[in-house]
């Protein structure tokens, strides 16, 4: 399990993370959401102890990350902007691994690198960016890591390799109970994948759901009414989150219980009244659109 | 504990990694130290001062490659620090910070030590052979490896960027030693005696590890080794707290720590602040400029650290205001305190009962008797170690301490003014703890007129420290006697003009020793006035001699002070006397020889005579000018003849007003074999009579 709490991370002025909550279940995979300079980053660094945070604790297994090397030794991480020592071809990035992590496992790296067709010698600098962002996935999931922290891991990588990545990803959650905490602006491919997901906003986290209870909050409604239906406490007792008139037909987006809804706006003999499925996409931004106003103009 | 102690634990696989990575490093290490070291042995095994240099750490490319290398090496091994991904990737890995340390530091000096070690396990041989070991050196190199690993890791640690950490291994190689020596510039410009090569002169030096090993050798002083060893874990620790204390997401930027961009910015600022300030004032503007220069270095100076700390052109705000202000706060406080002698440095003067021996400077001796004595490579130091002898320097010293008022500091030129042609006087004090150094520019008159310096050169332990019978004048080679002669300051004719008056004599054992013991006699009989009084000593006698270190050496035997044990440099093998009218008894034995007759006789073959008026200016920056008009030439020899009697052998620094230059030609008017120059203080009656007859 991760846990975060109350962590704080100033860099000069600037309050990257402010109070930053966060848990993470074991075996789960938890996805990390938010406008960009919102801190994911930072919180991930964070969270595997390359940052040290100026206040709160991140832990794993209840013991603190930083400067702890065998928690380190079972966590991997793949950070935004990847490094590899300048001449090593990946069988020597493979060697140094071997030669660091405990639980490296030589029949794994050899099985991904034939899945993923990356070529043993040559240099790894010298790989394309998607292919570079494979190599890294290769060396990290060969460590066999308890806890899988990604920072945008598919970006750059082609259809057939993410959907490679994403099946690693959940087989050794589903067979190692490995923990996974995932950021990523694809929110479809989150949708796909997450159990839960947390929205971080100004370093605070502002939403953290599970997936399914996330969706059963918020809801999509297309309505008509009737002429002369006063328009006025229409909608009293819902949390409306955005309203858009389209002729004569009100496309709404409300935090309530679908019940609620159902109740509140059948009250009211709705000439069309649908409850349509809502992504993760058009949750997070009617989410942070609502609640940056000059945001939510822009984009509804 | 557990991350504390890691710091002592490399990482086996990251160590074996930065080996394979930076292979290049002892492998140009390799060649370089081959080529120094190896290379020399295979063209000539035997070259014997090749070893002495490699034996005593004086190679020039030893002294080179000890600091390169570790500079190389950590900037290569630390590189990682410096960028965000690289950065992140390393503290990604199952390493704790202290790992990554030790590990880095391990790696870079094995790869700088390495070369080194197959070096000098190759020349350890053949040195044996040749009776040099090369252990001390590998000591020494091994040591200076891993003080300057730890130097150039504390760098790496202050700052963000390869470029910057290769500017701050500079910087904190050289800043102490540069601040010790800028603060120097102040001492000798605002206080009175300050000395720049006494203690903290020393210490500039000595903060330089590679320039005081190289210079005193490695067993010069073992409190010093000892703080050179101490330095090494003391450094490793500050690498260490300073990377436990770093923030990553600074990789990138300049300087990482707020505390160090404030030293970096006010070094730089106060050293350029003094070096405008000295070539303003060494240009001879005057005050007004130097004043300026002092403004405007500092100025330029702090807006430019800031710029290079910051990484930015934008850093005229209120920041760099404040810290203005703050410096010229802190200038403005230093200059005080020292204007003001408020650590009441110029009072100074030890207690006598504290003082185990003092020295003394002898070379200003020529200029106050306006003679060459006593040079046969005699020490540049006297030493006093009898009680009423210290007391006498002691109180010589406090006397001078009452010469401040002369002393106008108004600028950074390093020479005090209003005393142009005044003499150096350097005072120097083994106490029971520690030393005390002196230097001052002081007038001519007031260390004639002392009686404590009459006290020392009339003193038992003066005499036998300038004793000739001490000195190491072994077997004579030659024995030459010259007339009055020109040499020393103002050597207007080469020696050689009067040579062909000399006398190169052939001498027996027996007269070698009556000539010694003639002059040894002169010499302890000598007084005060003796010393200081201005004659024109007609003779010169030169010795070529074999040195004899085996001689029973009667100040050595007295002395209680152990720096001194020879009166004559061992080494040295020429003696050259002047002896002036009251060395009766070498006259006596010159006469008794027939040579005085022979010496004197150009006295008689006197054609003419040219004087010159010489004039003498204090410049302001302490220098004395001379300017010479030509006067009269005299041809009458008797009136010549006349004169010789109230002629000076020097100008000296006394004659403030200037003095008369009197050239004779010798020999056949219209072809002079020879020319002899004599001095006259300007108010001279002698030449009054000359001119007017």
């Amino acid at each position: 399990m991760i846990e975060v709490m109350a962590l704080h991370k100033r860099f000069d002025k600037n309050a990257a993370l402010d109070g930053l909550e966060l848990r993470v279940k074991k075996g789960s995979i938890y996805g990390l959401i938010g406008v960009n300079g919102s801190g994911k980053t930072t919180a991930l660094k964070a969270i595997t102890g390359i940052l040290r945070p100026d206040a709160g604790e991140a832990l794993m297994d209840g013991q603190p990350v930083y400067e702890n090397l065998e928690l380190k030794a079972r966590v991997g991480f793949i950070p935004d902007e990847l490094f590899f020592f300048g001449a090593y071809s990946l069988d020597e990035c493979a060697a140094f691994y071997r030669r660091l992590y405990p639980n490296w496992n030589s029949g794994r790296y050899a099985e991904m690198k034939e899945r993923f067709g990356l070529p043993e010698r040559g240099r790894v600098t010298r790989f394309s960016k998607g292919m570079q962002k494979q190599a890294a996935f290769l060396l990290t999931m060969s460590v066999m890591p308890d806890y899988l922290i990604l920072d945008e891991p598919i970006d750059g990588l082609d259809p057939l390799v993410r959907k490679l990545v994403w099946k690693y990803i959940v087989d050794d959650v589903a067979a190692r109970s490995m923990t996974v905490l995932v950021s990523s602006h694809n929110l479809r491919e989150m949708e796909g994948i997450c159990d839960s997901i947390g929205i971080l906003d100004k370093g605070k986290m502002f939403i953290e759901r599970e997936l399914d209870e996330l969706k059963s909050d918020i809801h999509k409604v297309q309505a008509a009414f009737p002429e002369g239906t006063p328009e006025e406490g229409r909608y009293d007792g819902l949390g409306v989150l955005h309203r858009e008139k389209r002729g004569a037909v009100e496309l709404l987006i409300i935090r309530s219980p679908e019940e609620t809804v159902r109740a509140v706006i059948g009250s009211r003999s709705p000439l069309i009244f649908d409850i349509l499925p809502l992504s993760l996409e058009e949750i997070f931004i009617y989410e942070l659109g609502g609640e940056r106003n000059a945001l939510g103009d822009i984009i509804f | 504990m557990r991350s504390a102690t890691s710091y002592f634990r490399p990482s086996w696989a990251l160590l074996r990694e930065n080996l394979k990575r930076f292979w290049a490093v002892p492998a140009v290490g390799m060649v370089c130290w081959f080529f120094a070291g190896i290379f020399p042995l295979l063209i000539d095994g035997n070259s014997r001062q090749w070893f002495i240099m490699a034996a005593d750490m004086r190679h020039p490319a030893f002294i080179i490659f000890t600091p390169i290398f570790p500079l190389i090496a950590s900037a290569v091994t630390l590189r990682y620090l410096f960028s965000p991904s690289s950065v992140s990737a390393m503290h990604t890995l199952p390493l704790t910070r202290g790992r990554l340390y030790c590990t880095s530091f391990v790696s870079a000096a094995a790869m700088s030590i390495a070369p080194a070690v197959v070096t000098y396990l190759v020349m350890a041989l053949p040195g044996a052979v040749e009776g040099y070991s090369m252990l001390p050196a590998f000591a020494l190199t091994l040591l200076l490896t891993l003080f300057y690993t730890a130097l150039f890791h504390v760098a790496a640690m202050l700052t963000g960027s390869g470029v910057m950490h290769l500017g701050v291994c500079g910087f904190l190689s050289f800043a102490p030693s540069a601040l010790v020596l800028l603060v120097g510039v102040y001492c000798q410009s605002l206080l009175f005696g300050y000395s720049g090569d006494a203690a903290m002169g020393v210490l500039a030096t000595r903060l330089v590890p590679l320039l005081y090993f190289t210079d005193e050798g490695i067993l010069s002083s073992a409190v010093w080794l000892a703080a050179y060893i101490l330095s090494v874990p003391a450094l490793y620790a500050t690498g260490a707290v300073l990377y436990a204390r770093r923030h990553l997401e600074r990789a990138g930027d300049s300087i990482v720590f707020p505390f160090f961009e404030l030293i970096f910015t006010f070094t730089v600022t106060f050293a350029g602040m003094t070096v405008l300030s000295m070539i303003f004032d060494g240009a001879g503007w005057g005050k007004f400029p130097f004043n300026l220069g002092l403004l405007f270095g500092a100025a330029l100076c702090l807006i430019a650290s800031r710029m290079v700390a910051k990484k930015s052109l934008r850093v005229f705000n209120g920041t760099t205001l404040l810290r203005g202000g703050v410096f010229a706060g802190a200038a403005a406080l230093l200059i005080c305190f020292l204007n003001f002698d408020l650590t009441g440095y110029e009072k100074r003067v030890p207690a006598p009962e504290r003082v185990e021996y003092a020295e003394l400077n002898r070379d200003f001796l020529p200029w106050l008797s306006n003679r060459q004595i006593y040079a046969y490579g005699n020490p540049s130091y006297l030493v006093f170690s009898e009680p009423e002898n210290i007391r006498a320097v002691t109180g010589l010293h406090s006397s001078i301490t009452e010469l401040r008022d002369l002393y106008d500091h108004s600028g950074l030129g390093g020479m005090p003014r209003g005393t142009g042609g005044g003499l150096s006087v350097y005072l120097r004090y083994q106490m029971t703890f520690g030393e005390l150094s002196r230097r001052y520019f002081i007038p001519a008159e007031h260390m004639a007129d002392d009686a404590n310096a009459r006290a020392l050169f009339e003193s038992e332990e003066f005499k036998l420290q300038n004793d000739v019978s001490n000195a190491a004048l072994g077997q004579p080679i030659s024995v030459v006697l010259s007339p009055r002669a020109n040499y020393g300051r103002y050597d207007y004719f080469p020696n050689d003009s009067a040579s062909s008056l000399a006398l190169d004599i052939t001498i027996s054992s027996d007269e070698y020793a009556e000539l010694l013991n003639a002059l040894a006699e002169d010499m302890r009989g000598e007084t005060w006035e003796d010393i200081t009084s201005n004659p024109l000593c007609d003779f010169v006698v030169s010795i070529d001699y074999i040195p004899d270190t085996d001689t029973d050496n009667a100040y050595a035997r007295a002395s209680r002070a152990p720096a001194r044990e020879w009166v004559s440099d061992p080494s040295s093998n020429y003696a050259e006397i002047a002896v002036p009218p009251h060395y009766e008894r070498t006259i006596t034995w010159l006469v008794s020889r027939g040579y005085y007759e022979r010496l004197t006789a150009w006295r008689e073959q006197i054609v003419s005579a040219q004087l010159t008026r010489v004039t003498v200016e204090n410049g302001a920056d302490g220098a004395v000018w001379h300017s010479s008009d030509s006067g009269p030439v005299i041809t009458d020899a008797a009136s010549i003849r006349r004169a010789l009697d109230g002629a000076s052998g020097q100008p000296g620094p006394q004659w403030r007003d200037g003095y008369w230059d009197m050239t004779i030609s010798i020999g056949d008017s219209e072809d002079p074999y020879s020319y002899v120059s004599v001095f006259f203080p300007a108010d001279s009656p002698v030449i009054d009579n000359l001119i007017g007859g």
